[in-house]
């Protein structure tokens, strides 16, 4: 049975992707295709954050009854990110190369950093702490990461 | 399993700071030591200069460097929280400081005060650091093997340590011991049971999620970490039991290992999906190739026992291994982890209303690229003075004071850089009170 951890780690990975695809356009000098890979990214990006804050965090928060605990942390950092992923649109929509590149190793490197900690600490507990609830998680925990394809083709 | 149950904010900045800014200074020294003896440094492997010049590397650039990571890392990739991460950190800087000094002053005048009084205190940092850590690790499932990595470098961290305090007492005066076998084992200890092992660890982190490039094979994450410890304890035992073939064999296997490594790293990072190559991925190709040149000169040495015993193939082998390889990963990382952490905590000072300028702002692209030209100039520097001493000694010198004086200037820029934002961010708090909720 695919695992929590698998499955949100598959995520973070085509999120990676994402980023990578507005890099490229950028070495290319394409804005517009730029742009439109930004709004991927960003749109995926947030809705990682949603699966997580509406369905997995607090989950596990009741089951384990710890609130303050690594998922106050990761709320946090999600916020911190939404900065960054507006700060790099903004500079994007200004066509502003070098505020974007800066902005954009930050989101990396915040964004890797988070998904470490999740990887190898939070997503594990959730597997140990929800292994009955899995089952009919995972399904909505799609259903939440697909609505992304769909806004934003 | 408490560990685990929370990721505490990052310890302060200060905590893992104070020892990136003091390993530049003992690079600096390198350089100073080099200019200061000349080409006679480069006689032998076993001159007190020599001596000198590596501990100052290893123990003042590279140890420094590789403490202050993992006190910032380990709660990041492990969830292992260090109690009291300040503490630790300013308790072990001022332990390791001035042992590592004192290591190096009685190495060099060959002083049985000096060396005795560095192997309490480095012996002392090192335990200190390692007590903090171990207890933050234990209890810390080792089913990944990034966290088993990190476990087997702090043990041979430990035993190099050991080692290097025995043999400072044993230099002393204080015990006749098998002094050559002994600084050899030391030395893999160091090179390959802490050092190589704590990069392996990270890189199985760094290099797919940092640079984008697939991961490394699950067989290598697996079996690369036990492979090492296993074939290094074996070749100790050998080598100190003087059983030549064996040892050789062994000693053989741990080039493979280590080839491995340096191969497929390069390999994975051939693949990154980055679009252009910064400074810090340059600085780890660098250094992978100069592993990858370091294990070919192993091999030709094993091959070709004559070569290995005179004088220029341990030396070149020494500076790739110290300068080209270790020295160069540390510095690229360097320029990772020291401008996100300004950014991450001028971010939190701000408290999400204030927004910190990105990254890239806090040391200048164009700084970090001279730094790193001057770097590999010093690198090949380095290995012309091993082939050619008395040409190259004294350029290779000023060259590692400049590569080594760039690094440091870039860390104070960083370092400024935080100091003037965080007041700029304070007095910026104060004029926007917090809007209250509803």
């Amino acid at each position: 049975m695919q695992t929590i951890t698998d499955f949100l780690s598959a995520d973070h990975r085509s999120c990676d992707e994402l980023l990578v695809a507005v890099e490229h356009a950028l070495a290319d000098g394409k804005w517009e295709f730029a742009q439109a890979a930004f709004a991927r990214f960003h749109d995926g990006m947030l809705h990682h954050f949603s699966a997580e804050e509406s369905l997995l965090f607090p989950l596990f928060e009741q089951s384990t009854g710890i609130y303050r605990g690594p998922t106050q942390v990761m709320r946090a950092e999600h916020a911190q990110m939404r900065q960054l992923l507006d700060a790099a649109a903004a500079a994007l929509a200004a066509r502003d190369a070098d505020d974007y590149a800066g902005n954009a190793e930050t989101l990396l490197i915040m964004m890797q950093q988070h998904n470490v900690k999740e990887e190898n600490v939070l997503y594990p507990m959730c597997d140990q702490h929800l292994a009955a609830q899995t089952p009919t998680l995972l399904p909505e925990l799609q259903q939440v990461l697909a609505a992304h394809g769909e806004v934003a083709p | 399993m408490q560990a685990l149950l929370s990721f505490d904010q990052a310890p302060p900045i200060s905590a893992p700071f104070r020892f990136f800014l003091t390993a530049p200074v003992f690079a600096l020294l390198a350089g100073l030591l080099l200019l200061a003896s000349g080409p006679q440094v480069l006689a032998s492997r076993w001159t007190p200069a020599a001596l000198a010049l590596t501990h100052l590397i290893t123990v003042g650039f590279m140890l420094q460097v590789m403490l202050g990571a993992l006190i910032q890392i380990l709660p990041v990739v492990a969830g292992a929280n260090i109690a009291q991460p300040l503490r630790v950190a300013i308790l072990v800087h001022a332990l390791l400081v001035p042992g590592a000094l004192l290591l190096v002053v009685g190495l060099l005048l060959s002083d049985t005060l000096a060396l005795r009084l560095a192997a309490v205190t480095l012996g002392l940092g090192v335990a200190i650091f390692l007590a903090a850590a171990g207890r933050a690790l234990w209890g810390v499932p080792s089913g990944n093997p990034t966290i088993l990595g990190l476990k087997l470098a702090l043990l041979g961290l430990t035993i190099t340590t050991g080692l290097g305090i025995v043999l400072a007492l044993a230099l002393g005066g204080s015990f006749a011991l098998p002094l050559l076998q002994l600084t050899t084992i030391h030395f893999a200890w160091g090179f390959v049971g802490w050092s190589t092992i704590l990069l392996a660890a990270v890189s199985l982190v760094v290099v797919p999620m940092f640079q984008m490039t697939p991961p490394y094979p699950h067989w290598f994450a697996r079996l690369f970490f036990w492979s090492v410890l296993v074939v290094l304890a074996g070749w100790s035992t050998a080598h100190f039991l003087e059983w030549q073939q064996p040892a050789d064999v062994l000693a053989s296997g741990m080039l493979l290992l280590l080839t491995v490594f340096a191969a497929l790293t390069l390999h994975l990072q051939r693949h990154s999906k980055r679009a252009r190559f910064d400074a810090t991925q340059r600085y780890w190709r660098l250094a992978m190739l100069s592993a990858l040149a370091a294990s070919t000169l192993s091999l030709i040495s094993l091959l070709l026992p004559e070569a290995a015993a005179g004088r220029q193939l341990p030396l070149l082998w020494g500076v790739l291994v110290l300068f080209g390889s270790l020295m160069s990963v540390s510095t690229g990382m360097l320029y990772k982890i020291v401008p996100f952490l300004v950014w991450l905590h001028l971010q939190n000072a701000g408290g999400g209303r204030i927004l910190a300028p990105n990254m890239q702002q806090v040391i200048a692209k164009r700084q970090i690229d001279h730094q790193f030209h001057a770097h590999v100039a010093a690198l090949a520097l380095l290995l012309a003075a091993a082939l050619q001493p008395d040409w190259f000694t004294y350029p290779a010198a000023v060259a590692l004071f400049v590569a080594s004086g760039w690094l440091l200037r870039n860390l104070l820029a960083a370092t400024a850089f935080h100091r003037q934002h965080r007041q700029r961010i304070a007095s910026l708090a104060r004029a926007t009170p917090v809007p209250r909720p509803g």
